[in-house]
């Protein structure tokens, strides 16, 4: 349960520091979509994982 | 070597003395980013980061500052302390020096001036959250 909370916390903390970290941004279009491809490319990584292990389960 | 070796050792184990890392990163990344850009209608043009824009806007950066200085050192506190005894301890100062050298490297963005680095301090940022997410979402399924 602590590692839980810990790891809610650090994702918390985490998103935080995506909002507030500072960066010189001059092309706003490209950097709106960048967040996109990652959610999307890590969203592809987690399907890819949960799969194997399910079928390591089977 | 070995005093040097020990001493990391200690500061690797202290949940006290990490978050501080944090803190300070974050205070490092500020100062240069008011030092470097030159002027608050730099900043509004150009910074991406939405809540300093909104502090800069409404006039309330150094409240903004003082609370994200403390929130950094004690959600920093409270992830490696959680994490003391686990075996996932390394993961939690691996997220923690990671968002302290973005916010470092997100400052020096406004020295370096190109978008291609602000990319790249962009997706270091995002390789965290990603890592956050993905063992939070683990753990979850461990323990259930």
């Amino acid at each position: 349960m602590k590692t839980i909370i810990s790891m809610l916390v650090a994702t918390i903390l985490a998103l935080y520091t995506f909002c507030s970290v500072c960066w010189y941004a001059p092309s706003g279009i490209f950097d709106s979509v960048m967040p996109f491809v990652f959610v999307a490319l890590f969203a592809y990584l987690l399907a890819v994982y949960v799969v194997y292990r399910s079928r390591v389960r089977a | 070597m070995q005093q040097i070796s020990q001493n990391l050792q200690s500061i690797y184990r202290n949940y006290r003395v990490i978050p501080l890392i944090l803190s300070l990163a974050v205070t490092i990344d500020y100062a240069l980013t008011f030092y470097l850009a030159g002027g608050i209608e730099v900043i509004l043009e150009y910074e991406y980061s939405p809540t300093l824009v909104y502090a800069v806007e409404n006039g309330v950066v150094l409240p903004y500052l003082v609370f994200t200085v403390f929130f950094y050192y004690a959600a920093g506190y409270t992830v490696l302390k959680y994490l003391m005894d686990s075996e996932i301890y390394h993961i939690g100062v691996y997220i923690i020096l990671l968002m302290s050298i973005t916010h470092v490297l997100g400052g020096l963005s406004w020295y370096v001036l190109n978008p291609y680095y602000s990319n790249a301090v962009l997706a270091l940022s995002l390789i965290s959250v990603m890592v956050t997410i993905a063992v939070f979402g683990y753990e979850v399924i461990r323990h259930v």
